[in-house]
């Protein structure tokens, strides 16, 4: 090996083995920060208890709740609407259509957060107050909406990724075969799509899991634990956002790091299920 | 009436002359991007017989063929004008002008490709797909239908032990004798073969080449080959693509 393949190797190398230890320095620190929790065992009754700063109660079961229903609904709003759109993209579309909207999806995966947020809050919160949820307009639904419509565009890509990596002679052996469109999609795209259609719905709802300020502008923040869609919630992220300004002792400080090791397992968790079925598959 | 050195199938609007024709084209022209790649081609072939296309690469051969199963309408652009008139068990249609479905169409035109295809999933499945696609639910019926059709394309002995293996395990010659199968699974009138041996060792050809001559019994097959040999030795009636259009060869 030359010195200069040396040189490369090692620097490639390095950066890699550099953004692995980064993630699992992450890890150890927030472990570290919250240590005191979890050795009194308060973080496991944490994810249970309410947020009753006046009780001396901080526990964060309203965020979990408010950021799996919020993420789970944005999930369910948006999934039909990706998987359609990537569909009509990729198979039902004349071509100048599917770059014409391609370069669409691709420029909308690149628009700020904050400007979904700020159209959000002027168009569809008075909207959701007026006509449909009462209220302050600011709730879970509103914000799932919102969210549907931000992780969708990682999804479309990832899904239209994943169609049309289908080959195209198994593609035409349908077409041949006298398969119509939706038959296409139903037994060949969707079937041989499936990594890429799991790994796409599991980034997606990271997203909706992660995002921070759709849920602190749109979902209401309150501390209360929701009941219905309608009700206004608070998101593990969006609690961090509001708390992290709190005295760095207190414990209403240190309960956020439970937040933080939250939403870090539940991206392991996420990753694990893209590495296996994407496994699973090709075995 | 166009003669060009060579006979050309005359263009007839004569009913009683097309009356014993399978398929008929009538001033066929198809066109990419404005380029044409054939044209004027008046053609009538009778029932159960097989017509070979020859002439050299590019000439747009395998076009032509996707011409009377409109598969290329999949790929983008193109033109076709004239006439395509195919006469199926229930008359003569214009698969042009008639509000045919395409999907159809193509359960009543079967095709081959010059490369098997075999679609990512079992023997069995691959064959069972097109009744699958018509709509076709009963689970008992299916195992026999799928052991007629590889029967009839001489595959059934080879493969009856392992019919749920994954059918891209097969061998090349195999794959294309499967594609075969499947392409007979709705007993289609007429069958595009699109060189269907050129991927193949000369066992497996020869197998094909048998099979094609079985074949003619039950439809009209319509085939592209580059090997003049194989032309000679199964073909009824040659045609040649040369100067943009299709001349009957001697």
């Amino acid at each position: 090996m030359s010195r200069e393949d040396l040189l490369q190797k090692t620097i490639l190398l390095c950066a890699t083995v550099g953004s692995g230890t980064l993630v699992v320095g992450i890890f150890l620190l927030m472990l570290h920060l919250g240590w005191p929790l979890l050795i009194s065992g308060q973080f496991f009754s944490l994810l249970l208890q309410e947020w009753r700063p006046a009780d001396n109660l901080y526990g964060i079961y309203p965020m979990l709740l408010g950021s799996t229903v919020i993420s789970l609904l944005a999930l369910l709003i948006g999934l039909p609407i990706s998987l359609g759109t990537a569909f009509a993209t990729t198979v039902v579309a004349p071509p100048w259509l599917r770059s014409a909207s391609l370069a669409l999806i691709r420029y909308m995966a690149g628009i700020p957060t904050v400007v979904y947020g700020f159209v959000a809050v002027f168009f569809l919160v008075p909207f959701m107050r007026e006509q449909i949820t009462g209220g302050s307009g600011l709730n879970i639904l509103s914000a799932a909406l919102v969210l549907a419509i931000l992780i969708a565009p990682t999804m479309v890509i990832f899904f239209v990724n994943g169609l049309s990596g289908v080959a195209k002679t198994y593609s035409l052996a349908v077409d041949a075969l006298g398969g119509t469109p939706v038959q296409k999609l139903l037994y060949l795209l969707l079937p041989q799509a499936w990594p890429a259609l799991t790994a796409g719905t599991v980034m997606g709802l990271g997203r909706a899991m992660g995002d921070t300020l759709i849920s602190l502008m749109v979902a209401g923040n309150s501390i209360a634990v929701p009941g219905a869609v309608t009700d206004s919630a608070r998101t593990l992220t969006a609690h961090i956002a509001l708390v992290i300004a709190a005295d760095f002792a207190g414990m209403e400080f240190m309960s956020i790091f439970s937040c933080g090791i939250v939403l870090y397992l539940f991206t392991v968790l996420f990753v694990s299920v893209i590495r296996l079925t994407s496994k699973t598959r090709n075995d | 009436m166009v003669w060009n050195g060579c006979w050309r199938v005359a263009l007839c609007f004569d009913n009683d002359m097309a009356s014993a024709s399978k398929i008929i084209t009538r001033s066929l022209a198809f066109s990419y991007d404005k380029k044409t790649l054939f044209e004027s081609i008046d053609l009538e072939l009778p029932e159960h017989c097989i017509a070979a296309v020859t002439g050299p690469s590019g000439a747009g051969k395998s076009t032509f063929l996707t011409v009377f199963n409109r598969l290329w309408q999949e790929f983008g652009g193109g033109n076709v004008s004239g006439t395509v008139l195919l006469r199926f068990a229930d008359g003569l249609v214009d698969i042009y002008r008639e509000h045919l479905p395409a999907s159809e169409l193509r359960r009543r035109v079967g095709m081959v490709f010059q490369k098997p295809n075999p679609l990512p999933m079992s023997i069995h499945k691959n064959v069972a797909f097109p009744l699958r696609l018509a709509g076709h639910r009963k689970r008992g019926e299916m195992d026999h239908l799928v052991e007629k059709a590889l029967r009839k394309a001489h595959l059934f002995e080879e493969v009856k032990d392992r019919l749920r293996a994954d059918a891209r395990a097969l061998s090349g010659g195999q794959q294309q004798r499967l594609c075969i199968a499947r392409a007979l699974m709705l007993e289609p009138e007429i069958l595009l073969l699109d060189e269907p041996t050129s991927s193949l060792d000369a066992r497996s050809c020869g197998k094909i080449e048998e099979l094609l001559d079985d074949l003619k019994q039950s439809c009209t097959v319509l085939m592209v080959s580059h090997y003049q040999d194989q032309v000679r030795r199964v073909a009824d009636l040659v045609f040649e693509m040369t100067d943009q259009t299709l001349i009957r060869s001697a």
